[in-house]
């Protein structure tokens, strides 16, 4: 797996948010979805740069969907997992499983 | 005024309750064109649906503000990245709405090109200045020193600041990336 392939932590938590999310993956979805899951502060900047970056490398696919009044009558933006993306999602799992594997003793883990 | 009108007003102003508009501004000024809406119209619905009900006004304009404070580093990647740049470099998106975005995504153009650009505007209203005035030769001379340094002083400090926040993506190569 070349190093470009492989994927950050954040990467791999927007991913799993956009497959949670199905067809309502946008902006404010995901940052919630990611927020509520993992009960951290994250920034709505780095959950678009991060998907800037994921759309760069086609694991990911955006349509402008339509404006909204609470949004200012601002367009959104939807997002959707490609392919691509479900493959690098499932290598990083089960390159996680491998790192996890036996290390339930280690880890006082019954 | 009665608990429950205050109580009624308090609500109706979290309701109309707007993002900070000098943050909001900054934004818009910081974003490029591909992602402003979609990034300020995420804000602004986090702002008034989220944050607004659950902390108040005071505390969500300070969110607000954090956010875009905190995310400014982030927001300049999407400058940097290099297949936007190609995208916009192909024509797909264009209409620039700053001079950070004719340098960080048009390979070859440079802030330098950018001062010359100027500069011949500069150098032109010296001249129609001299005719329709009719300013003499050391008057002149002394207006095109003048025009001159402080041309070359405002692109000093403009370039300054682009080499200092890595803006200026020309030595990515984007035609080698293409090949």
């Amino acid at each position: 797996m070349a190093k470009g392939e492989y994927l950050g932590e954040f990467e791999q938590l927007v991913l799993l948010a956009l497959l949670r999310l199905g067809k309502n993956a946008y902006g404010v979805t995901i940052w919630e979805e990611i927020e509520k899951r993992t009960g951290r502060a994250v920034m709505l900047g780095a959950v678009y740069a991060t998907l800037d970056r994921l759309e760069a490398k086609r694991y990911i696919s955006s349509k402008v969907g339509d404006p909204t009044p609470e949004r200012g009558g601002r367009a959104k933006r939807f997002f959707k997992i490609t392919a691509q993306g479900l493959g690098a999602l499932e290598r990083s799992r089960k390159i996680l499983a491998r790192m996890w594997a036996g290390l339930d003793p280690v880890l006082g883990e019954p | 005024m009665s608990e429950e009108s205050h109580l009624k007003s308090g609500a109706q102003e979290r309701m109309t309750a707007k993002p900070p508009e000098t943050a909001e501004r900054l934004l818009l000024s910081l974003l490029p064109e591909q992602v402003r809406e979609n990034i300020c119209g995420d804000l602004s619905e986090i702002f008034s649906v989220i944050i607004v009900p659950s902390c108040g006004i005071f505390r969500a304009r300070l969110w607000y503000w954090r956010q875009v404070v905190c995310s400014m580093h982030l927001f300049f990647r999407f400058r940097k990245n290099p297949q936007a740049a190609l995208k916009l470099w192909k024509g797909r998106t264009h209409m620039h709405q700053s001079m950070h975005d004719v340098v960080t995504y048009h390979p070859g153009i440079s802030m330098h090109h950018i001062s010359v650009g100027s500069g011949v505007p500069g150098f032109l209203f010296v001249l129609a200045t001299v005719f329709i005035f009719g300013v003499g030769i050391p008057a002149f001379l002394v207006l095109l020193v003048i025009t001159g340094t402080l041309g070359l002083l405002a692109s000093r400090v403009i370039l300054n600041w682009h080499k200092h926040h890595a803006l200026d993506i020309q030595t990515l190569d984007l035609h080698k990336q293409k090949k």
